[in-house]
């Protein structure tokens, strides 16, 4: 058979840094939000949109100053061998933690919403399985696939701001500016998880077919606008349905206003089924590229040539790790700790080390 | 085994015989040439597969005939008796000398006739191949309203030259191979150099070349073995009876693979947004045409959906349908002894049963296989209380969608898809049918056809070059002036449009 080249095109890293952020944590960012900032939530969607960027683009220019490397041959010559597997082995258990995160709340949504007598280990195991099917092939299918999803992502939105227009109340969304500022970072503390997928850059960026950095940088200022307005548009569509107090108590509001809409036309009841299928392949193409990164991650450490078998390997720890928590209160309280102490690290700190540590070794090579 | 022929003709004629015993239908002629000398020579053909009038008339007639030959001497003459016969001695158009057996046999196996002369080492292959076949007709499996009438036959002559007649361009490139050891069968790789994409090209035809097996019955056959994934249940390559819809593929920098005694052309790479056009949206007008392909995809999502989300509904979420269309679901439902995954089994198990039968009977009959399991044993099952009246019209639905679908082996793969959706939403309702559709979507993600993705345009390859123009909508002719960017062709402009505009605009 003919050996296929992997390469990925600049409309697909689009669509891949896009499903790549928007996933679990869209249902439940208007209550955080509102939690942290009342009204003013999208002020801080906005100022982390700010915060995100400068960061993607130390990304591009880590690649940028190592052409024709992968992340790994990159680490390993500025970090040296042993304290970037250490880095490795953070950005894996920030993987698994977030899997599994995905993986059990998407088993507690399932119970509640559509099947309330199958048990949630069943649920989630069946998703991290189909996700595992996917993850066994290359980067170029994980983006294909992102492509092919990545409407669905942003029709979701669509979808969800059209059928709750009709019964829209936009006085809702004023007064703004009321909040306190000191509690800005607080808010952005919040958001700052929901960007969190972005660092796929660092895995896909390698294959990307036209490495030029305009279009690289071009390419995520669209990706990143994007998903900054679904997000802002969502917590919009929230303030106008339902009040702060309400967004406040629910953990997912989205979910509370499509049980409140009626279709026109009588033909479905209520759409939290069209919306929780639409929201299952959305977070599906979220969890993909990170089981794929861990799955690569593991074969880069052991040194094999596919990460398929790793694929498999990780199958059960993700679901083991998803079913610490007994509750789902414990889970909604303890892994967004866990996850937000390793995302700082892995989505800042590892990639500003890596850039700065390799500027400062290349200036002294120099002189 | 004998590699050469040797210079005796009567040696050469005995082992024709040796190799070939038992054949009653090997014919040898042996006649004897030239006043002076009385050469020996000889006609060898197989009965049935040549043109006899032809080899009489312009072969042994010719031969007989011409004064050269007759009075030949080897006095005064500079050439032998063989290159006489070859220049002077032929009357017909194409021949071809040679010393080797395993050519000869297999030239003559294909309708050539062979000739023999006493004394020399070669012997002269003469193109005489005229076996019965069935005439150029209307395609069977793709009929259209407006458009050609005529489709490719058995023989790949008549077929190349079909396609032929269609591209009069110098770069149309026509390579023949013959594979299986003992079939033998004549394939030809057709494409358009200026256009189709080098590697793809060669990539076709290594896989041929690397082909080792001792038949190819049908076009189905090499098929299976070129393909990337054996095991996928979707067809990754494309086959069709026209020759209007290869030359199509072949401006769209496509390859065709014309294979001997086979009806079907096959045409790679194929994707999902090509296995859904049909020949007839080239001669319909562009707003029909994206009418009816929206109308095709709306088949194809009741196909494989529209069982399984009854399943779903019923067992799992009444409480997603209106209450009153719930209640009428549940009273319909009231009698049936089975749960929703047993009733829509038993129905398609009943449809798949009509539907073989249908196919393999032919005729009259399979009208009252038509009648008699559509109408009686619907109408029965539904009186029994076996089935609701709800499960008859999804099953209905879902086989008339099954025809919607231009490509057979396509629909073939989803009606198989859709058995697994069964399944899925018998155990997890909705969240199953999910999943099953995420696993299809990731499954047709990995595929690819000739290194091509399966999924383009949608999973991105082509989408610049305006390939989404085509797929579920078509736009007019005029708006696509580049060729389709998934083959990554050599030359991607198919029209200029300035020059279109400019003449236009003479005319005003």
């Amino acid at each position: 058979m003919m050996k296929r080249e992997t390469k990925i095109s600049n409309i697909q890293i689009k669509a891949l840094i896009v499903s790549s952020i928007i996933g679990v944590g869209v249902l439940s960012l208007p209550n955080q939000l509102a939690n942290a900032m009342d009204k003013d939530g999208w002020i801080a969607i906005l100022l982390t949109a700010l915060l995100i960027f400068p960061i993607v683009l130390v990304m591009i220019q880590i690649f940028e100053d190592n052409p024709n490397k992968d992340i790994f041959q990159i680490g390993n010559e500025t970090f040296g061998k042993p304290l970037f597997t250490l880095c490795l082995v953070i950005y894996l258990a920030y993987y698994i933690a977030i899997s599994a995160y995905i993986a059990r709340s998407l088993g507690e949504l399932i119970k509640a919403f559509l099947l309330f007598q199958t048990p949630i280990g069943l649920i989630s195991f069946i998703f991290i399985l189909t996700v595992a099917y996917a993850a066994i092939s290359e980067i170029d299918v994980i983006a294909r696939l992102a492509y092919i999803l990545y409407p669905l992502t942003i029709g979701f939105a669509i979808i969800l701001i059209l059928v709750a227009l009709p019964g829209s109340d936009f006085t809702n969304i004023l007064p703004m500016f009321q909040s306190d500022l000191r509690q800005l970072p607080n808010g952005i503390r919040n958001t700052f998880f929901s960007y969190a997928g972005f660092e796929i850059l660092l895995f896909a960026l390698p294959y990307v077919e036209n490495k030029s950095r305009k279009r690289l940088v071009k390419a995520s200022i669209y990706s990143i606008g994007i998903v900054t307005v679904i997000y802002i548009a969502l917590f919009m569509l929230t303030l106008t349905q339902l009040s702060v107090a309400q967004i406040k108590a629910d953990p997912y509001p989205l979910l509370m206003i499509t049980k409140l809409v009626d279709l026109p036309g009588y033909f479905l009841q209520n759409l939290d089924g069209v919306i929780m299928t639409i929201w299952i392949m959305v977070i599906f193409s979220t969890m993909l590229p990170m089981y794929y990164s861990s799955g690569k991650i593991l074969s880069k450490i052991f040194n094999t040539k596919s990460h398929s078998i790793f694929i498999l390997i990780l199958l059960p720890i993700i679901f083991l790790v998803a079913f610490i928590p007994d509750t789902i209160v414990e889970l909604d309280t303890i892994m967004p700790l866990i996850i937000n102490i390793l995302g700082t690290l892995v989505l800042a700190i590892i990639p500003l080390a890596l850039f700065l540590v390799g500027r400062i070794k290349r200036r002294r090579g120099r002189s | 085994m004998i590699e050469k022929i040797s210079k005796n003709i009567d040696a050469n004629i005995q082992y024709i015989k040796d190799i070939l015993r038992d054949n009653d239908d090997l014919v040898i002629r042996n006649f004897e040439v030239g006043e002076v000398l009385r050469v020996k020579m000889s006609v060898v053909y197989i009965d049935g597969l040549i043109n006899k009038d032809f080899i009489s008339q312009f072969v042994i007639g010719s031969l007989m005939r011409e004064e050269d030959i007759k009075s030949f001497t080897l006095e005064g003459y500079k050439t032998t008796i063989f290159e006489a016969v070859q220049k002077h001695g032929l009357y017909s158009s194409e021949i071809k000398d040679e010393s080797k057996w395993d050519p000869l046999f297999k030239a003559m196996l294909s309708g050539d006739t062979l000739l023999f002369v006493d004394g020399c080492d070669k012997a002269i292959i003469v193109g005489s191949r005229g076996f019965p076949s069935r005439s150029i007709g209307e395609p069977q499996t793709e009929t259209v309203i407006r458009g050609p009438r005529d489709g490719f036959t058995e023989v790949i002559k008549f077929n190349t030259t079909l396609i032929r007649r269609r591209i009069r361009d110098t770069s149309l490139r026509v390579k023949m191979y013959s594979v299986g050891r003992r079939s033998q069968t004549d394939v030809a790789v057709m494409y358009i150099e200026d256009i189709a994409n080098k590697e793809l090209v060669e990539e076709v035809k290594r896989r041929i070349e690397a082909i080792d097996i001792d038949a190819i019955v049908d076009s189905t056959i090499l098929e299976n073995l070129i393909e990337d994934n054996y095991l996928s249940p979707f067809p990754q390559v494309e086959n069709t009876e026209r020759p209007d819809s290869v030359a199509a593929a072949l401006y769209e920098g496509r390859v065709a693979i014309v294979v001997d005694n086979s009806p079907f052309v096959l045409i790679v790479p194929a994707t999902v947004g090509t296995l859904m056009q049909s020949a007839e949206d080239h001669y319909t007008r562009w707003i029909e045409v994206s009418v009816t392909r929206i109308m095709r995809h709306l088949g194809l999502l009741l196909l494989l959906l529209s069982g399984p989300l009854y399943v779903a509904l019923t067992a799992y979420h009444p409480g997603l349908l209106p209450t009153k269309l719930s209640y009428f679901l549940a009273a319909s439902r009231n009698n049936v002894p089975f749960p929703a995954i047993v009733e829509a089994a038993l129905m398609e198990i009943t449809m798949e049963l009509l539907r073989e039968g249908g196919t393999r009977i032919s005729g009259p009959i399979s009208t009252t296989i038509g009648i008699v399991g559509g109408l009686i044993i619907g109408q029965a099952a539904v009186e029994a209380g076996i089935v609701s009246p709800l499960m008859i019209i999804v099953v209905a639905i879902t086989t008339v969608a099954t025809f919607v679908i231009p490509s057979y082996e396509y629909s073939a793969a989803f009606r198989m898809v859709k058995f697994v959706l069964f399944l899925f939403s018998g155990f997890f309702g909705l969240y199953g049918i999910t999943i099953g559709v995420i696993l299809v979507l990731s499954h047709l993600a990995k595929l690819n056809s000739f290194g091509i993705p399966y999924t383009s345009p949608y999973s991105g390859l082509g989408v610049i070059e305006g390939d989404l123009k085509d797929v579920l909508v078509k736009v007019p002719v005029q708006k696509l002036w580049l060729r389709p960017g998934f083959t990554k062709p050599r030359d991607k402009q198919r029209m200029r449009l300035d020059k279109y505009d400019e003449k236009r605009n003479e005319d005003i």
